[in-house]
């Protein structure tokens, strides 16, 4: 039922084909790009070519072929992102289901600690922390993680509260099953379709998360491509060599739109709004 | 009323406290002394020196002590010196948190006008092409990074065109002009900026208008308007507005930590001196006392920001009733 609503959602189903093949371009990166997206050859005569057939997103400033830099930029920001959104949905989850199951004191104490974690200012959190820790990939997506969870945890707690009191998880109870086993096997499953849509949304803000650090120069630093430091490459040859800048952005964008349309189609898929009615 | 706010300002002094705290620790967590970062630039230095800086930051005390006296010396307003800028971080704040706050209110400036206008349009015309043009635009506009979208402003309007500034809050002239034309001067820098940084929030403002004043037109009252012989827009206008706009009351308490992450981002690339740039460039450089100091300031405006809109809420949704401290 909710996957034929799902793919009665042509928005959503392109957003899921396009995020496909941004993901095969992803790991076939090696076998697609036609250059080497790091090593520099000839700078003088391969520097600053504009798009053409032998370079379709032009070369930057060192005479690299920008598609074959792009292809490996996407390996780097979408395992970042995605990986980044698995850690954070595991631990907000899980650190959600037992506060919510629990109750009383403990949900108190475990509360409290998200409410501070989450009126810390995200960007300056991550900030702070990649100016403690020097960023690299996994450090990266654990700043990340640390820095999301908190918001899926709210949300599962709330998700919780409610599926407590639902007769199958009363019935777990009743059976004698140890708290741990009701929380995996029960409550979390019943609250998993509302975190796909979370999840798919988290992608997103975690993509845009690591691009922006990565273009202020405090997360992926060159010559290791990702689509952020890309854009920032660009960004003091704008004038003469806008290709630079625009290819990463462009694929950055198109990505997060992705993300965020298949986040809406789940969202319509699983919780189907009232129908249409139409006024003035 | 005055009892609720006088709560929840007591309430928002111990998250204010948490948030601060755990920044401390965290930079103290920093691998690598900060005196060596300090002294950086000269390599060999003297061991009697670097003993010194350490005695005249209080570093070689135990972490537990320059905690306390980090923290009753920051009650007073007093966040140390800069180690880059060798001034104190008190003035740096002083200077850069205005041009911050500037920013951030024009963009929510445009957030508003912008999103609750298209979002109205949007609902209205449910269904049309302009709503869907609206509905994808929007979308468009939220996902898009806002430092692509910068540049790409700044190519199409400052290279291509010429009509703005790429960078800087004010013109190299800016002494000499009058006192109108500083006020032009100060405008024409802030229209790219405020645009990045308010049509990113404008963009949700509208998808969330939108819905919210589809589920109120949806509402028995409209109905009964509508039986009572009102029409199309006087019912929105007099009836629905008001009601679906409370709620986007919270969601600009909660856009203010979101303003502060993409103001980074924005001054940054616009040369805006503002708070954010001196936070990266703070990160940049390891500066603890500033990255301490801008924290701190961004924090105290987020829970401001969240219990101004809870206030707000209160004051304008009847039903919220002041008693209760959580829902």
């Amino acid at each position: 039922m909710s996957v034929r609503r799902f793919r009665a959602n042509r928005l959503a189903l392109w957003s899921l084909y396009v995020i496909g093949i941004l993901v095969l371009a992803a790991l076939l990166a090696p076998l697609l790009a036609p250059h080497d997206p790091i090593g520099i050859g000839d700078v003088m005569a391969t520097r600053f070519q504009s798009p053409s057939w032998a370079h379709p997103f032009g070369t930057d400033e060192f005479g690299r072929d920008l598609l074959s830099r792009a292809l490996f930029g996407a390996r780097v920001s979408l395992s970042v992102g995605i990986l980044a959104m698995l850690l954070a949905t595991t631990i907000g989850s899980l650190y959600g289901a037992v506060s919510g199951f629990f109750g009383g004191i403990v949900d108190g104490v475990m509360m409290r600690i998200v409410d501070v974690w989450i009126a810390f200012p995200a960007f300056y959190l991550m900030l702070l922390l990649v100016g403690v820790f020097e960023a690299s990939v996994p450090i990266l997506i654990l700043i990340l993680a640390l820095t999301a969870w908190p918001a899926t945890a709210r949300f599962i707690r709330g998700e919780i509260l409610s599926l407590r009191e639902r007769d199958y998880v009363e019935a777990a109870r009743a059976m004698g099953l140890p708290a741990h086993r009701i929380i995996l096997r029960h409550l979390i499953p019943g609250a998993l379709s509302p975190v796909l849509v979370t999840g798919a949304l988290a992608v997103a803000g975690m993509i845009g998360a690591e691009a922006g650090l990565s273009f202020l120069g405090l997360g992926i630093s060159p010559p290791t491509p990702s689509w952020g430091n890309m854009v920032a490459a660009g960004k003091d040859t704008l004038a003469g060599a806008w290709w630079i800048s625009f290819f990463p952005g462009a694929l950055l964008t198109i990505t997060l739109i992705a993300f965020s349309l298949v986040a809406d189609g789940l969202r319509d898929a699983l919780d189907p709004k009232a129908p249409d009615q139409k006024f003035v | 009323m005055l009892a609720y706010i006088v709560r929840r300002l007591l309430l928002a002094v111990p998250l204010i406290l948490g948030i601060v705290t755990a920044t401390f620790f965290l930079v103290h967590l920093a691998p690598g002394d900060p005196v060596d970062l300090y002294l950086q630039p000269q390599r060999q230095v003297d061991p009697a020196v670097i003993e010194r800086v350490r005695q005249e930051r209080g570093l070689d005390q135990p972490l537990h002590i320059q905690y306390v006296n980090w923290l009753s010396a920051s009650a007073r307003g007093d966040f140390g010196e800069s180690f880059l800028l060798r001034r104190p971080v008190r003035d740096v704040l002083a200077e850069t948190v205005p041009y911050t706050l500037l920013l951030i209110l024009a963009a929510l400036l445009v957030d508003a006008l912008l999103g609750i206008s298209l979002g109205v349009v949007s609902a209205v015309k449910r269904g049309t092409k302009l709503d869907r043009v609206v509905t994808l635009g929007s979308l468009v506009l939220y996902a898009m990074p806002g430092f692509w979208l910068a540049l790409m402003l700044i190519l199409l309007f400052s290279v291509g065109l010429g009509w703005f500034p790429t960078s800087q809050a004010t013109s190299l002239d800016y002494a000499d002009l009058s006192a109108f034309g500083k006020v032009l001067d100060r405008l024409w820098h802030l229209v790219l900026p405020v645009t990045v940084l308010g049509v990113g929030g404008a963009a949700a403002t509208a998808r969330y208008m939108r819905s919210r004043l589809l589920d109120v037109l949806g509402e028995e009252y409209i109905t009964a308007a509508r039986a009572r012989g009102f029409r199309g827009w006087t019912i929105i206008r007099r009836h629905a507005l008001k009601n679906a706009m409370i709620p986007i009351i919270t969601i600009y308490g909660m856009s203010l930590p979101l303003m502060l992450g993409g103001a980074t981002i924005v001054e940054t690339i616009f040369a805006w001196p503002g708070m954010g740039r001196l936070t990266v460039d703070a990160v940049v450089g390891r500066d603890y006392p500033v990255i301490l100091a801008t924290t701190m300031v961004a924090a105290v405006l987020t829970v401001l920001g969240s219990l101004l809109a809870d206030v707000g809420y209160a004051a304008v949704d009847p039903r919220v009733s002041y008693e209760r401290s959580r829902p």
